[in-house]
């Protein structure tokens, strides 16, 4: 085999490995600093740093999956500091949360959580810059100010490379003094913002997990079970070193790694190995015996109120999904006896350094962890058990290796949204208003919330009685957090039921929203969307709208939803969102949220299912696991309103609501009312 | 093994190989351009797609022997520092999410600009309908062929 040629994207990764003290992940070529040697820079704390020739570059704590933090989090830093936005760099932090603080994505949490911290970081900057300036004018700090990286004191300007030595003498201010900018003065943060990594993506020299390239690295893949529970029982290690290529085959958890100098090796090594499984106890395991399960945990209702005149009864069905990341999961390890350096696109930096720690029985200072660009996340990379297998791999090796998941292993080794049967009961009034709604919730296996007898009360609508009663059905099917956790199903069967209720009564569905909603914030973007959407207005045959609303992650969204229905097939037209996020701090990442998101919704009402058989997940791929192509996409008309001082979690707020509108715009296009997940073949 | 010489981005690159590696790792791990994703391995997901003599096509199945003497352009080689046409209406319409699958959506739009100047929506969702976006940003890679179509139009 012939030496593999050093890419200039090797080139920057070596460069990482060698530059000690550099703050580099592999992310990015726009987020090296240009720090001199000899000079000192500006850095007056982990965020911010301006270079003596007045360049700024701000770290961003957290990594980005496709929600867009390393554009909207560095807004925030940028505006409190006053910078010109299109002269900074982004720079990834390291996992380090003693250093950063939480570097997690998840919950919806990235901007709300780094909101004030970041301001903070940037306003701190910004009045030391202030005062650096009165300093060498000779006057007062007070009356300075700071825009578009010019700081004006009366009559004199100054750059911030005029200010950098002297900032750096100044002062750290208390976080007390700090004067924040009033949201009316905003200049970067609320406008429609493009990607820091915009060009990088299309150039393709963005730096994901799987393009970290390091001096003698090998690629490692592993055989994993069949079967959720199944052993190793023996495999051919002479046949998958015979492979040309292949280094190392050895036994790491519950599989067979096979080490070789590229990819392709590995791969045809690992079909080699011709492993023999003992399946274990859930040999024969399948998904109605899954069903039937949930099933069985179901118990008698509670008696409905004295006003009800009608009951209505319905149960839903939903499956496990996978996460189906674009970038399967990998990580990239190179453990050097008393320390070790990881490149990994992770949703928790700091948590994954602190377990690569704990596994090698280092300090963590002893682990360096660069998060890379994140190929898609949505609550999969929360999990970290990649990131172990790795190390187990690398601690056996000297030199550095990168694990790679194919597909299909991606596909049936994930930690999925639970598999969940809900059964409802029901009831109207004489006049046919809603007036009760019980629901029984089990999931099989995952961690149900609450697990309480009826005691709550329904998240959005005030009705006389009602409550859910939780339960968990016996699954060893591995189960986690997928975009918007419980309320992907929560949300599906109680906007879905609430239209039964409607249409038992003969009532219009958005007025009977409206008169039971009991949020205001989640009323106004009822309102809104129903006017757009021209709610009532007459559609084509075969066509129908449908709504559900959600409010969740401080954020509250309604979204609309037009589609035809025709041969047995579902064409999803056109969806109307309207969303309050409170303070959206990138209009154009808040709008790609609710694109995404619903785009999900699209999916997984109409096609995205993981089935169980012989104990293992049954599908490999994109498609026969059911993913929307192009063609499924609906014309989106996306309204923010944001009219608060605080940002809403925006990257699972386009989910929840998605699929019962489109379930409910089926039922008014053909009568067919959609309770079990996916839709697929149920109306032909 | 086998010796194989291809012709990638405009320049020879020689490399020996197992007869069955499909091109995507030939790319990736021993030319080391990695921007042509690995993203399923079944043909079914198109972040492996490069420009073959001008047509779009997956790489993740398909043996490098296959492509000898064609000329292959990733997105590494479609253009300096992101000066096409498409790569600019992408970075203009703010296409991106999680950019993995972006490089092969740019690659299989070019190809489509090249034998229909003006697509309507249906044909970018015939054209474009191998290429999987998990973050489902479609709505906007509609827009940006729209887009670099006008951009690419005699004014």
């Amino acid at each position: 085999m012939s030496a593999i040629p050093v890419s200039r994207r090797g080139f920057l990764a070596v460069t990482a490995v060698a530059g000690a003290g550099l703050v580099l992940g592999s992310v990015s070529r726009a987020s090296t600093p240009s720090k001199k040697k000899g000079e000192a820079a500006f850095a007056p704390n982990v965020f911010v740093q301006i270079d003596p020739n007045g360049d700024v570059a701000i770290t961003v704590p957290r990594p980005d999956m496709g929600q867009g933090v390393r554009t909207s989090l560095a807004m925030i830093v940028a505006e409190e500091l006053g910078v010109d936005w299109s002269k900074v760099k982004v720079v990834q932090a390291e996992g380090d949360g003693a250093k950063y603080g939480n570097q997690g994505v998840g919950g919806s949490g990235s901007v709300r959580g780094s909101f004030e911290p970041l301001r903070h970081a940037g306003a701190t900057a910004a009045a030391m810059l202030k005062q650096a300036a009165a300093d060498l004018g000779g006057g007062s700090a007070s009356t300075c100010s700071i825009e578009n990286g010019v700081v004006t004191c009366g009559a004199k300007k100054y750059s911030f490379k005029d200010l950098v030595a002297k900032a750096s003498q100044v002062p750290v201010p208390a976080k007390e003094q700090l004067v924040l900018k009033a949201k009316a003065d905003y200049k970067i943060v609320g406008k429609p913002t493009k990607r820091v990594d915009n060009r990088d993506v299309v150039t393709g020299i963005a730096g994901f997990g799987l393009d970290v390239k390091l001096p003698g690295m090998k690629m490692a893949v592993i055989a994993r079970t069949p079967a959720f529970g199944a052993k190793v029982i023996s495999f051919d290690e002479v046949k998958a070193r015979a492979v040309p290529g292949v280094r190392e085959v050895f036994q790491v958890g519950n599989g067979v790694a096979v080490v070789a100098d590229h990819t392709w090796a590995a791969i045809t090594g690992r079909k080699a190995l011709n492993v023999k499984w003992d399946l274990g106890e859930n040999a024969t395991l399948n998904s109605a015996e899954i069903s039937r399960r949930m099933k069985a945990e179901i118990v008698a209702f509670p008696a409905m109120p004295p006003s009800a005149s009608k009951v209505i009864e319905a149960n839903y069905e939903l499956p496990f999904l996978s996460h189906a990341p674009m970038e399967p999961m990998n990580c990239t390890a190179w453990f050097k006896g008393d320390s070790c350096e990881v490149w990994v696109p992770t949703q928790g930096p700091d948590r994954v350094r602190d377990m690569v720690a704990q596994q090698l029985q280092i300090t963590p200072d002893k682990v360096k962890l660069n998060p890379t660009l994140v190929g898609g996340g949505f609550g999969r990379r929360l999990g970290a058990d990649f990131v172990s297998e790795c190390i187990g791999i690398a601690r056996k090796v000297s030199f550095p290796v990168q694990l790679v998941w194919t597909r299909d292993d991606d596909t049936q080794h994930d930690f999925y949204r639970p598999a969940s049967y809900h059964a409802f009961k029901g009831a109207i009034d004489a006049s046919g208003l809603p007036v009760a709604a019980f629901q029984q919730a089990v999931l099989a296996g995952g961690r149900n919330r609450g697990g309480n007898e009826f005691g709550g009360l329904q998240a959005s609508y005030k009705l006389e009685a009602g409550g859910t009663r939780n339960a968990n059905a016996p699954s060893p099917i591995p189960t986690g957090a997928w975009r918007s956790v419980e309320n992907t199903y929560q949300v599906f069967v109680t906007e879905s039921f609430f239209d039964e209720l409607c249409a038992a009564g003969g009532k219009d569905p958005v007025a009977m929203r409206k008169q039971f909603m009991t949020n205001n914030r989640l009323k106004a973007t009822l309102v809104l969307a129903a006017e757009k959407a021209k709610w009532g207005t007459p559609l084509p045959a075969g066509w129908g709208r449908g709504v559900a609303c959600f409010a969740g992650y401080g954020s509250y969204i309604t979204q609309i939803v037009e589609v035809e229905v025709k041969d047995g097939l579902v064409k999803v037209h056109k969806v109307v969102a309207v969303v309050d996020c409170g303070l959206a701090v990138n209009p154009l990442g808040v709008e790609a949220q609710v694109q995404g998101a619903t785009m999900d919704g699209v999916s997984t009402t109409l096609y995205s299912a993981i089935s169980i058989d012989k104990g293992g997940a049954v599908e490999q791929h994109f498609l026969d696991f059911g993913w929307g192509i192009i063609a499924d996409a609906p014309k989106m008309d996306i309204t923010i309103i944001s009219e608060g001082d605080r940002p809403g979690g925006m990257g699972e707020v386009g989910y929840p609501a998605s699929v019962p509108a489109i379930c409910n715009a089926i039922f008014a296009a053909c009568g067919k009312r959609i309770r079990t997940l996916p839709v697929r073949e149920q109306l032909a | 093994m086998a010796k194989y010489t291809l012709d990638v981005n405009g320049r020879p690159h020689t490399f020996e190989a197992a007869e069955d590696m499909p091109l995507l790792w030939a790319l990736r791990d021993l030319i080391g351009l990695t921007g042509s994703k690995y993203g399923c391995g079944f043909g079914v997901c198109g972040a492996c797609t490069v420009l073959v003599d001008g047509h779009a096509e997956k790489t993740c199945q398909l043996p490098v022997s296959r492509f000898v003497g064609k000329k292959i352009i990733t997105i590494e080689g479609l253009a300096a520092a992101g000066s096409h046409p498409v790569q600019k209406a992408w970075m203009e319409e703010d296409v991106p999410q999680c950019g993995y699958c972006q490089g092969g959506q740019i690659l299989a739009a070019v190809a489509l600009l090249k034998t229909t100047a003006k697509p309507t929506d249906e044909d970018i969702d015939v054209a474009m309908q191998g290429n999987i976006c998990r973050c489902g940003t479609y709505d906007r890679i509609r827009k940006a062929i729209h887009r670099a179509a006008k951009e690419a139009q005699p004014k």
